[in-house]
This record gives structure tokens, C-alpha cells and sequence, in this order.
């Protein structure tokens, strides 16, 4: 293959060795006209805390070689779960690139300076705007390379689930389950709560702006919410996803979409998380993860992969095969 | 869970339902707690006017099996009306049975004929 080979070659190899040479390098080559202290915090006014080279070379060199490790490991394969390969190399990817950019700065305004509190304030727009634009630089082609690795797809037996369904003209069969989140509530409560506290308070604060900000807040509030718990039904019209409490969002999946159902067990990690975790559009392969545990994978027609966390994913999958089974 | 509706079935629709949620009770599927579908989402889903199902849920809220709030949804409230009557008759056989000197086989073949 050799799109694999390229991702060992420039993943596993050319990343970890360029993240290397790009944090350790300028500080080693530009040393001799450092001076001792180099400034390396700056405020508006000029720089506010100095540190000896080595101490910087040190501490950057720290970073630099948990990236490279983290490059070769995604790149190489070091995981036997797949997605942990494309997750270390986007860590890296986007960690990367902002300590080179630290180096060269750094080392560039220090260069030939008598001493440190001499050393100038970088320009703080393109210092922001660098920042921001090279982890992309990087993190597109890595995400790439690895997108293959988030697409792998779930382990289900070789066995079709059935639910022993056979019915008459005459009959309709419907499942209905739920899956709830042990923990999310936690989180989604206090947000909630200081959501509500902040709109308040940010309106008699700050007027308009705090509405905004309140409004905002509340947003992710319900996300979080709309997360902690789903309902999943499976009949006639196939399998829907209704997500939190209210009646939206909703994910709908009709039967002739839908090739194979079966039930698996989910590990949150290996799913990327919990939450809506990838993308049928972009990876091939979307996961809704509220808890670890049982849950239904659909196999779909366009080849692509659904997986939704859920109580008694066995029968569910065993309905949505055979009412699929008995579809015109 | 399930649910299945046989609209060529003499048994009303709403008992077809009613029956199903009983099972699902005494069996030990739904338990204390559980959560039904909401009304009109588990009539959409069998494709069965909403009040069908409103009316099942009626009956077994009636009962105490079922407790239905606005906000909360339709949860599972008691199984002492189904399971634990059965538990007690069964005892009931159990303990007759062994006075009487009945083999195993023999107990399960009779209650199975009412089955």
C-alpha cells in the first residue's frame, strides 16, 4: 500500500525528525548570539520574564520529543486500536507547530541583544495570526494521511441478529429503548446554572453583550443535554435517534438506507470520546457515545457506519433486521 | 421493548398494547423506573392513532402499573399488581403441591395446560 507507507514516511519519520530540528535546532544554532538570560514572556511594554538558554532549550525540547513521539507512534502503528494512531498524530499536529513557532520567535528577537530586558515585544497580530494558521498548516495534511485510521470499522460477530419476528400483513412491530449517560448530567447541570446566572448577571453588568453571552452559554448547556441522554426507536420507517429531552435533533435512518444492524460493545476511547464523535461524511463513520456499554452499529448502504449507544441493542438491531428482512 | 399491534386481530388495539407492557412486567423487562415511549412517538411508531395508546397507558396508570407526568414522561410504577400476585399463587401451588405429594414434571405440565 502505498498510501501507508507514506503515512510512515512522512508521519512516522519526516514529523517527528523536522519537530525536532524545527524546536531544538534555532535555539542550538543561534546560541552563541543569545544573550544570558533570554527574555521569553513579553507585555506590552517589553519583555517581563528572562530564563538561562538551557533552561528554554530544555523545556522545549521536552515538548519536542513527546510530539515526535507521538508523530512516530500514530505514523508507525503503535496502537492496536486504530483510532488512537489518528488522534496521537492530530495531538501532535497541532502541538507541534506551535512550539517550532516559539523557538524561532523567541530566538529571533533575542538574537543580538546585550540583555534581556532590551529584548522588543513581538508584533502581537502576527504573532497571533501565525499561531493560528500553522497548527492548520500541519494539522490538514496529517488529518489526511490519517483518515483511515478513525474510519476503521467496528467489531461486530459474523452473525446477523434476528428478534424472531415474522409478521402478518396485518401486524407492525415497533422497539423502543434508551441509553442514558451516568455522568454528563454533572457537567450539564453547573453549566447550566452558572448559564443562567451569567445572563442574569451579564445583563445588569454589561447590557447587550452580556445577552449574547448568556445566550451563548446556554447553547452549550444544551448541547451537553441534548447529549446525556438519547431514544432510539426502530419500526416500519427504520431506525430514529432523538437526542436529550426535546424533540430536536433527531437522526433519521429508514430502512432501505440501512444494510445490517447488529449489536456491539462500545468503548467510548475507541469511538473517539463521548458525544457525537466523527463524521459519516468525512471518516465513514459516525458514533453517538452517551455511556460505554451496549449498543447498535448500522452498516449503511452508501457504506458507511452508524453506531448509537443503547439498552438492549441486541433485540434492536434483531427488529431492524428482520423488518428490513420483510421490506418490499 | 417490543411492541407489536395486529390490526386484523379481534382484541382491541389499545389491549393488544396493554397486554404487551403486562408481559413485559411480569417477566422482569421492565422494571421500576423504566421509561415508555412517550404517547404519540410509540403511536407514529406502530402507526396507530395516539389515543390508542393514550388509552393503555390510561388503563395501566389506572392500575398503578403505570405512572404518567407532564415533563417526566410515562415511567414503570409498580409491578406489585402483576408479579407479586403471581409470585403468591405460585407459592401457593408450590406449597400444595408438595403435600400432596407431586412430582415436579407433573406441577409444571398442570400449569402449563392453562398457559
Amino acid at each position: 500500500m502505498i498510501e501507508e507507507q507514506r503515512k510512515q514516511q512522512l508521519v512516522g519519520t519526516m514529523a517527528p525528525i523536522l519537530t525536532l530540528f524545527g524546536v531544538v535546532g534555532p535555539i542550538v544554532v543561534w546560541s552563541g548570539s543569545l544573550p544570558d538570560p533570554i527574555a521569553v514572556s513579553w507585555q506590552r511594554n517589553g519583555a517581563d520574564t528572562a530564563v538561562s538558554p538551557t533552561t528554554f532549550l530544555l523545556i522545549q525540547a521536552i515538548g519536542a520529543f513527546i510530539c515526535a513521539g507521538l508523530f512516530a507512534a500514530g505514523g508507525w502503528r503503535r496502537f492496536t486500536t486504530p483510532i488512537y494512531n489518528g488522534i496521537a498524530a492530530v495531538v501532535a499536529a497541532s502541538i507541534a507547530p506551535v512550539l517550532v513557532l516559539v523557538s524561532v520567535s523567541t530566538v529571533l528577537l533575542n538574537r543580538d541583544q546585550e540583555v534581556w530586558t532590551d529584548v522588543p515585544a513581538p508584533g502581537s497580530f502576527w504573532i497571533a495570526a501565525v499561531t493560528m494558521v500553522a497548527p492548520l498548516l500541519v494539522l490538514v495534511p496529517v488529518g489526511w494521511l490519517m483518515r483511515d485510521t478513525f474510519m476503521t470499522p467496528s467489531p461486530v460477530g459474523d452473525q446477523i441478529p434476528s428478534a424472531g419476528l415474522s409478521l402478518s400483513e396485518t401486524e407492525t412491530a415497533a422497539w423502543h429503548s434508551q441509553a442514558t449517560a451516568r455522568w454528563t448530567w454533572m457537567v450539564a447541570g453547573p453549566v447550566a446554572l452558572i448559564a443562567v446566572l451569567a445572563t442574569v448577571g451579564g445583563v445588569f453588568a454589561l447590557g447587550a453583550p452580556g445577552i449574547v453571552l448568556g445566550l451563548s452559554m446556554i447553547a452549550v448547556a444544551l448541547a451537553i443535554l441534548a447529549l446525556t441522554s438519547v431514544s432510539v426507536s426502530v419500526d416500519q420507517r427504520g431506525l430514529i435517534v432523538r437526542y436529550g429531552p426535546l424533540p430536536w435533533p433527531v437522526s433519521r435512518f429508514p430502512l432501505t438506507a440501512i444494510e445490517v444492524a447488529s449489536a456491539l460493545d462500545v468503548r467510548p476511547m475507541e469511538h473517539g470520546g463521548w458525544g457525537y464523535r466523527g463524521s459519516r461524511k468525512l471518516f465513514g463513520k459516525a458514533a453517538v457515545v452517551v455511556r460505554g456499554g451496549e449498543g447498535i452499529r448500522l452498516g449503511l448502504q452508501d457504506g458507511t457506519e452508524f453506531v448509537v449507544t443503547v439498552d438492549d441493542a441486541d433485540r434492536g438491531a434483531g427488529v431492524l433486521n428482520d423488518l428490513r428482512a420483510a421490506a418490499p | 421493548m417490543i411492541f407489536t399491534v395486529d390490526t386484523g386481530s379481534s382484541i382491541p388495539l389499545y389491549e393488544q398494547i396493554v397486554v404487551q407492557i403486562r408481559r413485559a412486567i411480569s417477566q422482569g423487562e421492565l422494571n421500576v423506573g423504566d421509561r415508555l415511549p412517550p404517547a404519540r412517538r410509540l403511536a407514529e411508531s406502530l402507526d396507530v392513532n395516539m389515543h390508542t395508546v393514550l388509552k393503555a397507558y390510561g388503563q395501566l396508570r389506572d392500575e398503578d402499573i403505570l405512572e404518567m407526568r407532564r415533563g417526566r414522561g410515562v415511567t414503570v410504577a409498580g409491578i406489585a399488581a402483576t408479579t407479586n400476585r403471581l409470585r403468591e399463587l405460585a407459592e401457593q401451588i408450590a406449597a400444595e403441591a408438595r403435600q400432596h405429594g407431586l412430582a415436579r414434571g407433573e406441577v409444571l405440565n398442570l400449569v402449563e395446560e392453562y398457559l
